[in-house]
C-alpha cells in the first residue's frame, strides 16, 4: 500500500526552476552567458528530467492506487494562516493533473529542444539565447505550479507566473517597439480575468467560510460543496437586467467570476484579443504557451473546479455559449488571415472555445482529451510554421509563399498531418476528441439551446478544415510567389528542429487513442470501455452522464467528417485547382471581406470604447480639471500668474499659487469630513 | 517627588537620539583641516563615516526593538502614560528603522552625486526617525503632537536638501507651509479633545468620548484630518506629487515609506483607543477617503511620466489599500496593515533606490525614459526594479500580492462576521483598483527590457552600499511573498498583545 | 465683572487685529505690527485664565522674539505690497471665506454650550513653579523630545543657512 503523500513530486516543477534560477542569477551577477553547451543542457536538461519524473509518477498513481483513490499530495509548508484563513503550498498529483503535466512536460521539453535550433543565430543580443532559455524554465515551472497546486490561492500564483512569464516572452525580440506593446496588452486583458478569478476565489471563500468550512483546497471544498449549492446572494438593483434577477446562487456568481479569468488566461469573447498579437513573439513561444499550455490554463481550471459548475447550470450554460461563439467567430476571422502565425492564433481560439463548450456541457473529461489532442497537434503546426517562417527569412505571410512541397519535403508532411488532425480526419487524434465533444453537447439536454450549439459546434469544424487546408495550399502547394534570391536560398531545416516535429506528427496521429470512444473499441477491438483517458479524468471531475446509442453515434461521427470533408475540398478547389476564382469571390463578397479581413473591427471599438476614455479621463478630466486646472480656474490665473510670478515677481524661486490651492482643497475636505461627522452629513 | 518610570521603554530611542545629538558635533570635528585622528577628512570620506555611524546607531535600536517586539509590553509611565512600547510599537519601529537604514546606505554616493554631502544630512534624519519611534508608541496627545512634530520638521529640511536645485528648494517650502497648515488643524483638534473630555492620555478619551456629542466629533474629525495629512490620503495629498518629486530621491524614498509607517500606527492607535466610541461614524469617513486615494491615486499615476511623480500617486493609491486595514478594525484587519506596511517599505525603497543611483552628475535621472535599456547595462538594478514594481501592482508570488491579499481577505472576513457589504464593496474596489495600476507599472520594466538605451546613456554602476539595498529589498520582496506565514503569525500576536495593553492602560 | 470686561475688550482687540493681519497685504509691516497686537490680547486671555506664566511666555517669545524676527526679514528683504499674490485667486478666497465663516457659526455655538464646568483651581496653578514642577517630572519625557525638536530645528536653520552652496 502506497502512501497518498509523496514528495517527489515537489521536484516536478523545481527542476525547471532551479534552471531558470542558475541561467537567470548568471546573468545578472556574472553579465555574460555560459557556454552554448551548457545553457542548451541546463535549458532542456530540466524540463526533459521533469518530463521524466512526471512519466513515473503519473505511472505509479496509475497502477498502485484503486480506482477512485488516485492522488498524490506533496505538502511543502503553511504558506498562509491568518484568522480563519489556511493554506498550505501543496502539490496535488491526480488523474487531472497528471494528463496536464504529461502535456506541459512532455511537448515542453520538445518545443525546448527546438528552440535550440530556432534561437541558434538570434545573436540581435548578446545574452538573448540564454536568457530565453531562463524565461522558457521559468514559463515551465510556473506552468507546472498552476496545475500542480493544491488549492485556489497556489493555482493563481501560478495562473499570474505564467501570464507573467507569457509578457517576458511575447516581448522577447525586444528591439521592436510593436512587440513590447503587445505584451503590454496581453498582461493588461489577462490583468483584467485576474480581477474576475480574485473575486471568485473570494466568493468561493466566503461561501465556505459561511459553512463552517473556511477551506481553498480542491478536495474539501469538492467534499462540502453540497453545503454552499443553495446559498443566494442578491444583486445589487443596477444589475436588473441581468436573468434570474435578483438572487443568484453563489456558486453561479463565483463560477461567473472565475470564467471572467478563464476567459482571459484562454482567449474568449470578449477577451480573446490578446492571443493574435501575442503571436509578435517568436514561435516556439507562440507554440508552448499561446497554443499548448497557458491558454488551456482556463479550461483546466473549469474542468479542476467542476464540482462547483455542475452545481451551477448558469454558469455552465454561460461557458457554454461562450465557448461555442468564441469557437465560430474566431474560426470565421482566420478563413481571411494573411500572416500564417495569427491564422494559428485564432485557430487557437477557435479551438478553446471548443474546449469550453465541452466544459460547460459537462463533458469536461472530452475537454480535457481535446487540450491534451490539441496541444499535440497545434504544437506541431506552430513549430511547423516556425520552421517555414525560418526557412523564408521571416517572412510571415502566405501570399507570398506557395510551393514549398518541394523545398521543405519533411517539414510539408509533418504539417500535413496536422492539418488533418485538426481538421478531424479519421483515425487522427483530432478526430476523436472532437467527435467526443460534439456527441457530449448533442447529448446534453439540460443545457438551453443545446442543438444550436452543436450546429456552431459542426459549422466550426467544417469552417477549420476549410481554413487549415486553405492555409497549407497556399504554403505548401502550387508555384513559389516568393522573390527569385530568396527562392534560392529555402533550405529544409536540421535535425533538431525536425525532430521534435516528427514525434509530435506522431503523438498527433496516435494520440487520440487513449481516449477511443467505447463504441469503437468495442465494434473494432471488442475491447469493453476502451475511453481509458475517459475513465482515468473522471475520477478528479463531475461529469455529466449521457448515453447515445452506438449507431447514432456513428452517425453523427459520419456527419461531422462530412462536413470537415466539405470544408475541406472547398478549399481545394478554391486554392489548388481554380485559384483564379480567388480573387473574383472576395470582390464579390468586398463587404463581408473587408469586415472579416479587419477582424470586425474588435481592436478599433476596444480602443474607442476603453482605452481613449481612460486615458481622457485620467489625464484630460482627473489630473488636469480636478488637480490641476480646477483650481487654476477658481484662482483665475493660475498657470499663467505662476509664469508672470515666476518672471517678474518677488516669488522668483517658488511658485506658490498651487499651494493656496493645495489648502483649500485641504480645507475643503476637512469641512466635508466635519459636516459628515458633526452634521450627519 | 520622583515618579517610578520604566527608563527601559526607551530602550529602542536611545541610540537613536544619541545619534542625533552627536551626529552634528561629529560633523563639525571633522570638518577641521587637522582632526583628532591627525588625518584630515575628505568630503567623501566624511559622508562615509557619517553614514557608517549612523547605520550603527539605527542596527543597535533595530536589534534592541527586535528583542523588545518577543518581550512583555512596557510602559513609560510618569504619573500620565507617555509611550506604550507594546508589540505594534516595537513592530513599527522595527519597519521604521530598517527603512530608515536602507535610506542610509542608499544616501551616500547619491549625495555625492547631487554635490550635496552634508554631515547634517545624517543628524536630521536621525532626529526623523526618533520622531517617528515615539509617535508609534505615544500614548497621549501631548506626546504624539511632539513626536509628529520631531518627525516633520527635519522632514521639511530634508526635502530642501539639494540647496542648489529649484525643484528641491520648491517641495521644501510646500511641504513646510502645507505641513504647518496640517499640524494647526491636528493640535486644533486635540486642543478640542483634550478640553471635552478634561484629558490628554488616549485611553482616558477613550472612556470619556461621547459620539453623541458635536464637538467631540469635532475634534475626532480634526484629528483625523491632521493625520489624513501625514499618510497623504485623498483629499490631502495635493501636496505628495510636488514634494516627493522635488526632495532628492534618497529623501523621497525614507518620506514614502517610514513617514507614514509611524502616522498609520499613531492612526490606528487613535482609532482603536481615542476614538474607538465613534468608530463607526468614523469608519465611514474613512471608507470615502480609502475608495477616493486607491481611485485617484491609480488614475493619475497612469499618466504621470516622472517616476517620482508616478511613484508618489501610487503611494496614493497604497494608502487606499492600507486604510481598508484600517478599516476592517479587527485584529486580524491591523496585523494585515502592519505586514502590509512592511513589504509597501521595501518595494518602494526598492524602487526608489534605482531612481537615485541613475542621479548622475547633479542631475537627477527620473523620467521614465531614462530607464531605457537598464536591462541590459545594468541587469541587477532592472531585476529589482521589475520586481518591486510587479509587488507594487500586487502580482503573485511576490509580497505586495500578499499584503494586498491579507488586507482585502481581513475585509471579507470581517465583513461577513458583521454583515456588512461595505466592506466587501471596499474589497471589491481594492482588487479592481490593483489591476487599474498595472497599466502603469507595467510601462517600467517595458521601458527597461524592451527599450534600447540611447547611445548616451551610461547609468552609473551601484555602489556597495547600494548594492546591498537593491539586495536586501529584492529578498525581501521575494521571501515575504513565498514564505510570509511566520511573520505574519508574529504579527497577528503583536496585535493582540498590543490590544490587550490599550484596553488595560490608563493612569 | 471687571473679568468680564476685560475678556471683551481683549478678545474683540485680537479678533479685529488678527483680521489686520490677513487683510494687510499692501503694507507688510502693518501686517506684523498687527500681530504684535494679536499676540498681546492673547497674553491678556491668558493671564486672565489664571495662566500666568504663559501670558508672559506669550509676550516674550511672540511679541518679542518672533515678530521682531519678521520685521527684520521685512525689512532687509525689502518686501513691498502686491509681492504676496494679493490680487490673485480671488474666487478661492470667497468660498474660503464662506466657508470658515459657514463653520464658524455652525460651530462656535456648538462649542461654547457643551463645554465642561471648569475645575476648581489651586492658588499655585499657573506659576512658573506648577509648571516646572510638572514639566520636569509628569511630562519630563516631552520636555526632553521637545528639547531634541528644538537641536533638529537649529541643524535645519544651520543648513538652510550655509552660503556655501557645494
Amino acid at each position: 500500500m502506497l502512501e497518498h503523500v509523496n514528495e517527489t513530486i515537489r521536484w516536478i516543477p523545481l527542476l525547471p526552476l532551479m534552471g531558470a534560477l542558475v541561467s537567470g542569477l548568471w546573468l545578472i551577477f556574472a553579465r555574460q552567458e555560459l557556454p552554448r553547451p551548457l545553457v542548451i543542457g541546463l535549458g532542456c536538461g530540466a524540463p526533459m528530467l521533469s518530463f521524466a519524473l512526471s512519466v513515473r509518477e503519473v505511472f505509479r498513481l496509475a497502477t498502485a492506487f484503486p480506482a477512485g483513490e488516485r492522488f498524490f499530495i506533496d505538502n511543502l509548508y503553511t504558506w498562509i494562516s491568518a484568522g480563519d484563513f489556511h493554506a498550505e503550498l501543496s502539490f496535488l498529483l491526480d488523474p487531472l493533473s497528471a494528463v496536464m503535466i504529461l502535456v506541459v512536460t512532455g511537448v515542453g521539453s520538445l518545443i525546448h529542444i527546438y528552440s535550440v535550433g530556432y534561437m541558434r543565430e538570434d545573436h540581435r543580443d548578446d545574452r538573448g539565447f540564454q536568457r530565453f532559455f531562463c524565461y522558457l524554465n521559468l514559463f515551465t515551472f510556473a506552468m507546472l505550479v498552476l496545475v500542480l497546486g493544491d488549492n485556489l490561492l497556489v493555482l493563481f500564483v501560478g495562473w499570474e507566473g505564467v501570464g507573467l512569464c507569457s509578457y517576458l516572452l511575447i516581448g522577447f525580440w525586444y528591439l521592436d517597439d510593436h512587440n513590447a506593446m503587445c505584451g503590454q496588452k496581453a498582461f493588461i486583458v489577462n490583468r483584467i480575468g485576474d480581477f474576475g478569478f480574485l473575486l471568485g476565489i473570494f466568493l468561493l471563500f466566503w461561501a465556505f467560510f459561511e459553512a463552517g468550512h473556511p477551506t481553498i483546497e480542491f478536495y474539501a471544498m469538492r467534499e462540502h460543496v453540497g453545503l454552499v449549492a443553495e446559498r443566494t446572494v442578491t444583486l445589487p438593483a443596477w444589475l436588473g437586467f441581468l436573468p434570474g434577477f435578483p438572487t443568484w446562487t453563489l456558486l453561479t456568481l463565483a463560477g461567473l467570476c472565475l470564467f471572467v479569468g478563464a476567459c482571459g488566461k484562454s482567449a474568449q469573447l470578449p477577451l480573446y484579443v490578446w492571443l493574435p498579437d501575442a503571436m509578435a513573439g517568436p514561435t516556439p513561444v507562440s507554440a508552448l504557451i499561446h497554443a499548448a499550455t497557458m491558454v488551456t490554463a482556463g479550461v483546466y481550471m473549469v474542468c479542476r473546479l467542476s464540482f462547483v459548475y455542475s452545481l451551477a447550470p448558469g454558469a455552465s450554460a454561460t461557458i457554454a455559449w461562450v465557448g461555442g461563439l468564441t469557437a465560430i467567430f474566431a474560426a470565421t476571422i482566420a478563413i481571411c488571415q494573411k500572416d500564417i502565425k495569427k491564422i494559428l492564433a485564432y485557430s487557437t481560439v477557435s479551438q478553446l472555445g471548443y474546449m469550453f463548450l465541452a466544459a460547460g456541457v459537462g463533458s469536461y473529461s472530452a475537454a480535457m482529451f481535446h487540450l491534451m489532442t490539441h496541444a499535440f497537434f497545434k504544437a506541431l503546426l506552430f513549430l511547423g510554421a516556425g520552421a517555414v517562417i525560418f526557412g523564408m527569412q521571416h517572412e510571415q505571410n502566405i501570399e507570398k509563399m506557395g510551393g514549398l512541397r518541394r523545398y521543405m519535403p519533411w517539414t510539408h508532411w509533418t504539417f500535413l498531418i496536422g492539418v488533418l488532425a485538426i481538421s478531424g480526419a479519421p483515425p487522427l487524434s483530432g478526430f476523436f476528441s472532437k467527435d467526443e465533444i460534439l456527441l457530449g453537447v448533442y447529448a446534453a439536454h439540460a443545457m438551453p439551446g443545446h442543438m444550436a450549439l452543436w450546429w456552431i459546434g459542426l459549422v466550426t469544424a467544417g469552417l477549420t478544415a476549410f481554413y487549415m487546408f486553405r492555409l497549407y495550399f497556399l504554403t505548401f502547394s502550387g508555384a513559389s510567389r516568393a522573390p527569385m534570391q530568396l527562392q534560392t536560398r529555402i533550405r529544409e531545416q536540421p535535425v533538431v528542429i525536425l525532430m521534435p516535429l516528427f514525434l509530435l506528427a506522431g503523438l498527433a496521429i496516435v494520440g487520440g487513442l487513449v481516449g477511443l470512444p467505447d463504441a469503437y473499441g468495442e465494434a473494432l477491438f471488442s475491447l469493453p470501455s476502451s475511453n481509458s483517458l475517459h475513465y482515468f479524468l473522471d475520477e478528479s471531475v463531475v461529469s455529466a452522464t449521457h448515453v447515445v446509442p452506438p449507431a447514432r453515434e456513428f452517425a453523427l461521427a459520419g456527419l461531422a467528417v462530412l462536413i470537415a470533408a466539405g470544408g475541406a475540398f472547398f478549399a481545394v478547389f478554391l486554392y489548388y485547382y481554380r485559384t483564379d476564382l480567388v480573387p473574383r469571390v472576395t470582390a464579390a463578397l468586398r463587404p463581408l471581406y473587408q469586415l472579416v479581413w479587419r477582424k470586425y473591427y474588435v481592436d478599433e471599438l476596444y480602443s474607442l470604447a476603453v482605452v481613449r476614455p481612460l486615458v481622457r479621463i485620467s489625464d484630460a478630466f482627473l489630473y488636469r480639471t480636478i488637480d490641476v486646472r480646477m483650481i487654476d480656474r477658481l484662482g483665475v490665473d493660475g498657470t499663467a500668474g505662476f509664469v508672470r510670478g515666476v518672471a517678474d515677481r518677488g516669488l522668483k524661486l517658488v511658485q506658490t499659487g498651487l499651494m493656496q490651492s493645495y489648502v483649500f482643497v485641504m480645507l475643503l475636505g476637512s469641512v466635508l469630513l466635519i459636516a459628515y461627522l458633526v452634521g450627519g452629513l | 517627588m520622583i515618579p517610578q518610570i520604566d527608563i527601559g521603554a526607551l530602550g529602542p530611542m536611545l541610540p537613536v537620539a544619541v545619534g542625533a545629538i552627536l551626529l552634528p558635533l561629529a560633523e563639525v570635528l571633522m570638518a577641521r583641516k587637522r582632526t583628532f585622528l591627525s588625518r584630515p577628512f575628505t568630503q567623501e570620506r566624511r559622508g562615509t563615516f557619517l553614514a557608517v555611524a549612523s547605520l550603527l546607531c539605527l542596527v543597535i535600536a533595530l536589534i534592541i526593538s527586535v528583542n523588545g517586539l518577543l518581550g512583555p509590553s512596557r510602559v513609560f509611565n510618569s504619573g500620565n502614560p507617555m509611550i506604550v512600547m507594546d508589540g505594534v510599537a516595537h513592530f513599527l519601529n522595527i519597519v521604521v528603522l530598517l527603512g530608515a537604514s536602507l535610506t542610509v546606505l542608499g544616501s551616500v554616493k547619491y549625495l555625492a552625486d547631487i554635490h550635496s554631502n552634508h554631515g547634517e544630512y545624517y543628524a536630521l534624519l536621525m532626529s526623523s526617525v526618533l520622531g517617528m519611534m515615539f509617535l508609534t508608541s505615544a500614548s497621549n496627545l501631548m506626546m504624539l503632537f511632539l513626536a509628529l512634530e520631531l518627525m516633520s520638521i527635519p522632514l521639511y529640511v530634508l526635502a530642501g536638501f539639494r540647496r542648489s536645485s529649484l525643484r528641491s528648494n520648491e517641495s521644501a517650502l510646500k511641504y513646510f507651509l502645507i505641513g504647518s497648515f496640517a499640524s494647526g488643524i491636528l493640535l486644533y483638534g486635540m486642543a478640542i479633545l483634550y478640553g471635552m473630555t478634561g484629558s490628554i492620555s488616549l485611553a482616558e478619551i477613550g472612556k470619556r468620548f461621547d459620539p453623541e456629542s458635536a464637538p467631540h466629533l469635532l475634534g475626532a474629525a480634526l484629528v483625523v484630518v491632521g493625520l489624513g495629512f501625514k499618510i497623504s490620503s485623498v483629499p490631502f495629498h495635493q501636496w505628495a506629487p510636488d514634494v516627493y518629486e522635488g526632495a532628492p530621491t534618497s529623501v523621497t524614498g525614507f518620506m514614502a515609506t517610514t513617514v507614514k509607517v509611524a502616522a498609520f500606527g499613531a492612526l490606528m492607535r487613535v482609532l482603536a483607543v481615542a476614538l474607538e466610541p465613534a468608530a463607526e461614524l468614523l469608519y465611514g469617513a474613512l471608507w470615502v477617503m480609502a475608495v477616493l486615494s486607491m481611485t485617484l491615486g491609480n488614475v493619475m499615476a497612469i499618466i504621470q511620466q516622472n517616476i517620482k511623480r508616478m511613484l508618489a500617486y501610487s503611494s496614493i493609491a497604497h494608502v487606499g489599500y492600507l486604510l481598508v486595514g484600517v478599516i476592517v478594525g479587527t485584529l486580524d484587519g491591523y496585523a494585515a496593515v502592519l505586514f502590509y506596511l512592511l513589504v509597501y517599505t521595501f518595494m518602494t525603497i526598492g524602487a526608489f533606490t534605482v531612481v537615485a543611483i541613475l542621479a548622475k552628475g547633479g542631475e537627477d535621472r527620473d523620467r521614465v525614459e531614462d530607464l531605457a535599456g537598464l536591462s541590459q547595462s545594468r541587469p541587477l538594478m532592472a531585476v529589482v526594479m521589475t520586481l518591486c514594481m510587479f509587488a507594487l501592482a500586487g502580482i503573485p508570488p511576490t509580497a505586495g500580492f500578499m499584503g494586498k491579499f491579507h488586507l482585502f481577505r481581513a475585509a471579507i472576513e470581517r465583513g461577513i462576521e458583521i454583515g456588512d457589504t461595505s466592506l466587501f464593496w471596499l474589497a471589491i474596489i481594492g482588487v479592481l483598483n490593483s489591476a487599474i495600476s498595472l497599466a502603469y507599472y507595467l510601462r517600467v520594466p517595458l521601458v527597461m527590457y524592451f527599450r534600447d538605451a540611447p547611445p548616451t546613456s551610461d547609468p552609473d554602476v551601484p555602489g556597495f552600499f547600494e548594492r546591498v539595498v537593491l539586495l536586501t529589498c529584492l529578498a525581501a520582496v521575494v521571501l515575504l511573498g513565498i514564505v510570509p506565514d511566520d511573520i505574519f503569525n508574529v504579527l497577528s500576536q503583536t496585535a493582540a498583545s498590543a490590544q490587550h495593553l490599550l484596553l488595560l492602560q490608563s493612569p | 465683572m471687571t473679568e468680564q470686561v476685560i475678556f471683551y475688550v481683549s478678545a474683540f482687540v485680537a479678533l479685529i487685529s488678527a483680521a489686520g493681519v490677513v487683510l494687510n497685504v499692501r503694507n507688510t509691516l502693518y501686517a506684523a505690527l498687527c500681530l504684535v497686537i494679536t499676540m498681546l490680547s492673547l497674553a491678556v486671555l491668558f493671564i486672565l485664565l489664571n495662566a500666568e506664566f504663559i501670558g508672559v511666555l506669550q509676550v516674550m517669545v511672540y511679541a518679542g522674539a518672533i515678530v521682531v524676527l519678521f520685521l527684520f526679514v521685512i525689512m532687509l528683504l525689502n518686501i513691498r505690497g502686491g509681492d504676496m499674490g494679493a490680487d490673485r485667486q480671488p474666487v478661492l478666497k470667497v468660498i474660503g471665506t464662506l466657508l470658515i465663516v459657514g463653520a464658524s457659526v455652525k460651530l462656535v455655538p456648538l462649542l461654547s454650550e457643551s463645554r465642561r464646568a471648569w475645575p476648581e483651581v489651586g492658588p499655585e496653578f499657573g506659576t512658573v513653579r506648577a509648571i516646572g514642577g510638572t514639566l520636569y517630572t509628569d511630562y519630563l519625557l516631552a520636555f526632553e523630545i521637545a528639547g531634541v525638536l528644538l537641536l533638529a530645528g537649529i541643524v535645519g536653520a544651520v543648513v538652510m543657512g550655509k552660503q556655501r552652496i557645494d
